[in-house]
């Protein structure tokens, strides 16, 4: 087991490294991470509007999480081919669960007294969506992407197995090494990576409408 | 002429309750009239058929002579006030954009919005700076003049009022209660009130009705219900101390002599009622106090006549203490 030190003096030699991997790593987890905003957002809203898709639909992105990633990506590297293209496939089907299900909650869990306000004051079924439901939802919505990106960021390490790029190949390399310090210093850097993603999005939510919405 | 009509309606949920059942009333233009009834009388959905969010199952409603169900249910509900309890502000919008939403949704521009907003605010006495603040930086008080301000935006003919102060703690309710009086004064209106709280009822209405199982029991001035009551269900409603309520239907101006001989009495107003000045008679051995309006002795109240009123003379007051003098 190498001291603390010894990590750190790893991670400062290969600084130049490890800050290319993590932009490498950032691009994957957030280039999935948009496009399961708009997929998974999108069908969160749909599956509210028809409620009877609902529970397949959440039943299948619950399964969906709990396919190991290693199997995930073999299963789609013939598909969509190898490198980032399967990761992002791959992290655009694991973040399905927490966005799509978050919208949901989400907007189904609405105070009523708040939707018949809006009806009352002659609100059309869009405009109630759009001007109540989605700000009221707001909160619950961000709580599920945050998670989503959290989990996006974790899951890109193993995609590096298969070739794409990112910090995953840090901690591939020093397990074929057999270099406890080059592991520990990707981890480090991955779980900062987390951190700082999670807090970057919670700042972006106190500037969404509904940031004052207190159904914490 | 009628602003509002009831005619023979009735709601009927699919598990077969009847929440109103046959109902027939009218509400004069600029009129108010509180429906008030124990829970599950219908009381609220009699309200919310008016503007259509629970929609009547046979029976027609119609607001100025034309049915609603030849409106456009959207276009209905913009053009009637809704007031519901402060909790009915959106607290992801701003104050200002609260009081904005039907003028929004109606397309007015910016700059409109921004006016009648302004206007709105000085009306309620908010300041204009609150504007900019949620409603959770608000006082319960102050919210509930915000959803009063919101009804008003678009300048609607007619306003539905669902208790409006039912959140509030009794000081502020009062308080507020005199304030709408005063702001409804000054417009042109034609308001139904719910309200559970018989002397909210009272105070506001022009005219009463009491409801029961979906039904109308009595409907008819706050001053007829409390000297009247048509049936013993409206007399154990309106409570036992009816008689100290007919008090606060009538104003000192309404019995006081012209009397203007010196009196070492504490003095009262003629806008006063005489809820107010039977109270000070319990707690003084005075007999007649001066009445005194700007300054100027202009009159007398006599511990006699407020007797006469509570032993029911019905020849006197009404609602709108102090509009009447």
């Amino acid at each position: 087991m190498p001291s603390a030190i010894a990590v750190i003096e790893w991670m400062i030699d290969n600084q130049a490294l490890l800050i290319e991997q993590a932009i490498q790593h950032m691009n994957v987890a957030l280039t999935a991470l948009v496009f399961g905003i708009i997929l998974w957002g999108a069908t969160g809203v749909l599956i509210y509007r028809y409620d009877r898709f609902s529970d397949p639909a959440l039943g299948v992105f619950g399964v969906l999480l709990t396919i190991p990633s290693l199997a995930m990506l073999s299963m789609l590297i013939p598909l969509v081919g190898i490198g980032i293209p399967a990761a992002v496939s791959a992290l655009v089907l694991y973040s399905a669960l927490p966005i799509a299900r978050n919208v949901y909650v989400g907007l189904e869990s609405v105070d009523e007294s708040k939707i018949e306000v809006g009806r009352g004051l002659g609100m059309t079924d869009r405009q109630i969506l759009l001007k109540v439901r989605l700000p009221q939802a707001m909160s619950v919505i961000m709580a599920g992407i945050r998670q989503a990106a959290v989990l996006l960021v974790a899951i890109t390490t193993i995609t590096a197995f298969f070739g794409a790029p990112g910090l995953g190949q840090s901690i591939f390399r020093g397990i074929s090494l057999g270099s406890t310090k080059q592991i520990l210093g990707g981890a480090i850097a991955i779980s900062a990576i987390a951190i700082m993603v999670d807090a970057s999005l919670y700042g972006v939510q106190r500037f969404l409408p509904g940031s004052e919405v207190n159904n914490a | 002429m009628s602003m509002i009509q009831f005619e023979n309606v009735t709601k009927t949920y699919g598990d077969g309750t009847t929440a109103v059942d046959g109902l027939s009333f009218e509400v004069k233009a600029g009129e108010t009239l509180t429906l008030v009834g124990p829970s599950g009388c219908g009381k609220t959905t009699t309200m919310k058929m008016i503007n259509a969010l629970i929609p009547a199952t046979e029976g027609t409603i119609s607001i100025d002579g034309v049915s609603i169900d030849d409106c456009d249910t959207i276009e209905l509900r913009r053009s009637i006030g809704y007031v519901v309890q402060e909790i009915g502000l959106l607290d992801h919008m701003t104050v200002a954009e609260n009081i904005g939403i039907v003028p929004d949704l109606l397309g007015w521009d910016d700059d409109r919005i921004e006016n009648r907003v302004d206007e709105l605010l000085e009306l309620i006495e908010l300041p204009l700076e609150s504007g900019k603040q949620y409603p959770s930086e608000l006082s319960g008080g102050q919210r509930q003049r915000v959803g009063v301000a919101r009804a008003l935006a678009a300048n609607p003919q007619v306003l539905l009022m669902d208790e409006p102060f039912g959140a509030l703690d009794p000081i502020t309710r009062d308080s507020l209660q005199d304030e709408f009086l005063e702001i409804q004064s000054e417009l042109d209106v034609t308001i139904v009130f719910v309200t559970h709280d018989i002397d909210e009822a009272l105070k506001m209405g022009d005219k009463v009705a009491v409801m029961r199982n979906g039904d109308i029991v009595q409907c008819d001035t706050p001053k007829t219900i409390l000297s009247d009551p048509a049936t013993e269900f409206v007399s154990n409603f309106v409570g036992e101390d009816q008689h100290f309520k007919h008090l606060s239907t009538v104003s000192v101006a309404d019995v006081m002599t012209e009397e203007t001989d010196p009196l070492d009495a504490p003095s009262v107003q003629p806008t006063e009622d005489l809820k107010q000045v039977a109270q000070i008679f319990l707690g003084s051995d005075q007999d007649a106090l001066p009445v005194v309006q700007n300054g100027t002795r202009v009159g007398t109240v006599t511990r006699g006549q407020v007797k006469v009123v509570v032993d029911g003379d019905q020849s006197l007051g009404g609602k709108g203490v102090a509009q009447n003098v």
